[in-house]
């Protein structure tokens, strides 16, 4: 059984070019391509204002380059601040917390998808309502606790604090979004495992949480890069330099860019901040690249 | 093995919560509280322990006045050995989070940010410098202008330094007044209709604006016409139709409009394109705007761009004139509770006087506030003028923003008007319809 | 439910549990609170806070602006979503059925989501938007297509609009990418039996895709209402200084009235802020609720 599976995986692998597949595939093709085209000019326009001036990005003229490129937009941007140490702590802070978040949420939505008991639905309404809160809401009064503990000038507190709060944070919406991977998970293997004398704690890591994996890994990377991305929460807990992370020192860069009206300068940092998120992004995604042939329980 | 590791997480959730919620005993500053120095103790003790001073700044460490004040205080920080933790906040740090950080009890003895919203939404944290100031003789070389507005805005005490004004008025195109044969800037509303004929003659637009600063200038148009005062009891309590000015406002601009004096541009224009893409670009003759914009489009208009301001002329039968305008100022203020008040002053009298002054107003291209440093910066010569001239001081926008309800309503409806797609009378009803 | 089960469900959901009471219990509470009082500002001693019962929410409800601004969010979320979510859908079929690719396609359409709003809100408005040399003015002039190119996207009237072309337009990816992920779990064997047995792709949607991917259209729906409801940043980097009727929507008239206009000093009141808090907490659980009502997960085997 498995040897044919393996035979009917490579050749598909191989790519073959059937003609008849092809043809029938080019509608599809054509829209994507249209859309893909669109995307590549507008972003584009950013990267080409990034190495361009600002006059010319307000006379319309950001692709001519009359003036040749201009690298010393990223060079400024680079060099105004401690940009490595922002790369480090945003690292640092996501890295950290996606990793706590899957282990905290994955196995909550599995609890929560799969089993009836009295709290369920409660609970995940309450999780569904934290996230619509606004985070004004919830940031500021939880900042004024803090302040006053005066916890706030100590450089390893504050890291702790915002792994924990970047997680906490994102507890609910990571729950919510796997709570349908598992979900459709067929009750048949937990039932398997269970005659086979696995408990269920171990039924989950061994089994249903490999089964979720796409779900998983789409969860890492947006939790990531939103952990990395994140200005609003850092802005108020972490603007020290030596532990604010990329997101709040170069945001505040694009905003006294506006000022100053250095426009050009303000793409450049805005694809600075871009480009490391782009790049996990890429090594990361080629790992949701499904290739579940055979889930698990054969007919 | 993934057992443990869910017991690990546990465990560390408890550590995260033990350290957010314990109270920490070591801290590597050391905080202002547990001082007990007396600032106001005369005899210096021999050797005086370094003081330190927490200072929350509403600018970006990028900006050019956040690299300034930077200097300053390390200047500060070299001259007494005292330590000042600066803190670049950006504005929207500053406006959301210093007022909770307060609340909190955070030791924040320093900060800054428009003299109205320190001394209006933050008075309750301020400490009276009267006393600060008459014996460090801060008026001798201070503005008066702005040290009197400063006084008015809190209500007859000084609670804040100002620095960093601005005036709010029309930005004009010399070049262009030049070339339409405007030989001199309009001082009534007649003198400012020709002043656009002859622009429009010469083929440029006489008028542009950004949607952001409409408001504004509806604010200026109607306050000439009945005061800042009729302005805010038009807009807070909707008299649109009753006060007669508001309409006669708009039939002048109604006829703007339908004479081509302002540039068709200006319904699409979102900030900054309108000052960007047309002013900058010596398309249009007259902006209203303020004193900062020089510094806002230096790169986009270049060093030739030949700058000049006025002020919103008198209208007929009209209450102000041009010895009313806008202009304001960040400020500087100390913290009620602060144990460090005299350093703090210090510090002040560092950013805002003398050679930091000075460099402060030339980075930014701003106006200096030590009335030692004479010199405005070539730009805003004229707007030195402008200044000098001034008598009464209106708010933002003549409070024409006052009435959060009905400001984008206002603003939507006055970018109709004067795109020509709404006559006076119907701006009017549009505005009672929506009150 | 199984005695066994018990023990795995709590060990299972307590650091999660932990977090969610840490973090937001004390802000829920207080929000909710507030809404009915009259409080200066967020962080306001309780000393200083008036009691209005649900005079907050009367006067939301009667204010326009407010009114303008549910109306905004309606429209965001009942027509941007479905354009979002048609395409992503779409997008995330076709990019599953098969074609070569498949990752740059993926990486392409998502790259949108992750630059910055700034950036993106400025190249709209400044470059695709612009009335005299953007983007879509410029192609419809060299097409030939007169009315659209006369369009001014960003006057009054199209405002909206183009507010929610440029946004949806960089939410596409996010949901793609949700979408895939369900698709992906369906065994490619389920489509090739039934290309055997003759059927078109149209019809493979309807049978296989639909009835298995209903679980992450739930899941997308909710990140949409969520994320519509917190419509925020996009509304201001299209209407500095001064809110606009055509982009106000309840998280800015939250922000204006807890804490105050752009430049002008106005008057806060964070109750209000927090009534406006309540309502949208309340419509994203309706939605949540009434999803999960409609949309059943069945118990699929695969």
């Amino acid at each position: 059984m498995k040897s044919i599976t393996r035979g009917k995986n490579k050749s598909r692998m191989k790519a073959r070019f059937n003609l008849q597949k092809e043809i029938r595939l080019i509608p599809g093709y054509a829209i994507l391509i249209f859309w893909v085209v669109f995307t590549f000019i507008v972003l584009g326009w950013v990267l080409a204002a990034s190495f361009s001036t600002t006059r010319d990005i307000f006379t319309g003229e950001a692709f001519k380059f009359s003036t040749g490129l201009h690298f010393e937009n990223y060079e400024k941007a680079w060099n105004a601040q401690n940009v490595s140490v922002f790369f480090t702590n945003s690292l640092f802070y996501s890295t950290i917390s996606t990793f706590l978040l899957i282990v905290i949420a994955a196995p909550a939505a599995y609890a929560l998808s799969r089993f009836k008991f009295i709290a369920n639905k409660f609970i995940q309404s309450g999780l569904v309502a934290a996230m619509g809160v606004p985070v004004v809401m919830i940031i500021l009064p939880l900042f004024s606790l803090v302040a006053g503990l005066n916890i706030l000038s100590n450089d390893l507190f504050i890291r702790v604090l915002m792994i924990f709060l970047y997680t906490g944070i994102n507890v609910p919406f990571a729950i919510i979004f796997l709570l349908s991977f598992f979900a459709n998970l067929s009750h048949h293997y937990e039932e398997a495992a269970g005659i086979d004398g696995c408990s269920p704690i171990k039924t989950f890591w061994k089994i249903m949480l490999p089964l979720a994996q796409p779900g998983i890994i789409t969860l890492s990377v947006f939790c990531f890069i939103n952990i990395w991305n994140e200005y609003f929460l850092s802005l108020i807990f972490a603007s020290g330099n030596t532990v604010k992370p990329v997101a709040v020192g170069l945001y505040s860069m694009i905003q006294s860019m506006k000022y100053t009206g250095d426009w050009a300068g303000m793409f450049a940092s805005v694809i600075i901040v871009f480009l490391p998120t782009f790049v996990l992004y890429i090594a990361l995604h080629k790992r949701i690249i499904s290739s579940i042939t055979g889930g698990g329980v054969k007919g | 093995m993934k057992k443990l590791l869910s017991v690990i997480a546990l465990m560390l959730v408890c550590v995260f919560l033990f350290a957010a919620c314990g109270d920490s005993t070591q801290t590597t500053s050391d905080p202002v509280k547990t001082e007990d120095k007396k600032t106001e103790a005369t005899d210096a003790p021999a050797v005086e322990e370094a003081k330190t001073i927490v200072y929350w700044s509403m600018w970006e460490p990028t900006e050019k006045q956040g690299i300034v004040i930077q200097k300053a205080v390390d200047a500060y920080m070299a001259d007494t050995g005292n330590v000042v933790d600066v803190q670049f906040k950006g504005r929207t740090g500053q406006r959301e989070g210093l007022q909770p950080a307060l609340d909190g009890g955070m030791v924040i003895d320093l900060f800054d940010e428009d003299v109205d919203r320190v001394n209006g939404t933050w008075s309750a944290y301020l400490m009276d410098l009267e006393a600060l100031s008459a014996a460090n003789d801060y008026e001798a070389t201070g503005n008066d202008a702005l040290i009197a507005a400063s006084r008015d805005a809190a209500g007859g005490t000084l609670m804040s330094i100002p620095y960093q004004p601005f005036v709010f008025a029309f930005a004009y195109n010399k070049d262009i007044f030049t070339e339409a044969g405007v030989t001199s800037s309009p001082k009534t509303w007649d003198e400012f209709l020709d002043a656009c004929a002859k622009i429009k003659a010469a083929g440029y637009a006489p008028l542009t604006c950004d949607d952001a600063y409409m408001t504004a200038w509806y604010g200026y148009a109607l306050a000439r016409f009945v005061g800042q005062d009729g302005v805010t009891d038009v807009v807070t309590n909707g008299k649109w139709a009753e006060e007669p000015a508001v309409l006669k406002m708009a039939q002048q601009y109604e006829e703007l409009a339908t004479l081509g004096y302002i540039s068709e541009n200006l319904p699409s224009n979102v900030w900054p394109m309108g000052q960007n893409g047309e002013f900058a670009l010596g398309e249009v003759g007259m902006y209203i705007n303020g004193t900062w914009l020089p510094n806002e489009v230096n790169a986009i208009a270049g060093p030739d761009f030949k700058w000049g301001f006025f002020n919103y002329p008198a209208v007929p039968d009209g209450v102000d004139g041009v010895e009313a305008a806008n202009f304001g100022a960040q400020c500087l203020a100390i913290n009620k509770d602060s144990l460090v008040s005299e350093e703090a002053f210090e510090i002040i009298k560092y950013i805002t006087k003398g050679e930091f002054d000075t460099m402060l107003a030339n980075e930014s291209m701003g106006i200096p506030v030590d009335s030692a440093n004479a010199e405005w910066p070539v730009q805003l010569a004229e707007a030195k003028v402008v200044f000098e001239n001034l008598t009464k001081r209106y708010s933002w926008a003549a409070n024409a923003e006052a009435n959060v309800d009905m400001t984008p309503l206002l603003k939507e409806n006055f970018i109709k008007l004067c795109a020509g797609q709404m006559t006076a009378q119907e701006f009017v009803d549009a505005m009672e319809a929506g009150s | 439910m199984k005695k066994k089960n018990r023990f795995m469900i709590i060990v299972f959901l307590t650091p999660a549990l932990i977090m969610f009471f840490a973090i937001f219990i004390y802000p829920i509470i207080r929000t909710l609170i507030m809404s009915a009082y009259n409080v200066p500002h967020v962080t306001a001693d309780v000393s200083t806070w008036t009691f209005v019962g649900i005079d907050n929410f009367k006067k939301l409800l009667s204010v326009n602006l407010f009114r303008t601004s549910l109306w905004n969010l309606l429209r965001i979320w009942l027509f941007g979503g479905l354009g979002v979510m048609s395409i992503a859908l779409l997008f995330a079929v076709i990019i599953n059925s098969g074609i070569r690719f498949r990752s740059f396609f993926k990486a392409v359409i998502y790259m949108p989501n992750i630059v910055s709003a700034v950036a993106l809100a400025t190249m709209w408005l400044q470059y695709v938007f612009n009335n005299r040399f953007g983007l879509f003015t410029t192609f419809f002039q060299k097409v030939g297509w007169e009315t659209m190119a006369n369009i001014a996207w960003l006057s009054p009237e199209m405002k909206f609009t183009s507010l929610l072309i440029a946004y949806s337009f960089g939410m596409v990816g996010y949901h793609m990418l949700i979408f895939s992920s369900g698709i992906e779990r369906i065994p490619k064997e389920m489509y090739e039996a039934s290309t055997i047995d003759g059927a078109s792709k149209p019809r493979q949607f309807t049978t296989i895709t639909w009835p298995l991917i209903k679980g992450v259209l739930k899941t997308n729906i909710i990140m949409w209402s969520i994320s519509s409801v917190g419509f925020f940043v996009w509304s201001q980097l299209f209407s500095t200084v001064t809110a606009d009727q055509q982009t106000i929507t309840p998280m800015v008239y939250l922000y204006l009235q807890t804490f105050g206009a752009g430049n002008t000093i106005t008057e806060r009141n964070a109750g209000l802020g927090a009534a406006v808090g309540v309502l949208l907490t309340i419509f994203v659980v309706v939605v949540f609720i009434v999803t999960n009502f409609v949309i059943k997960n069945d118990d699929l085997e695969y």
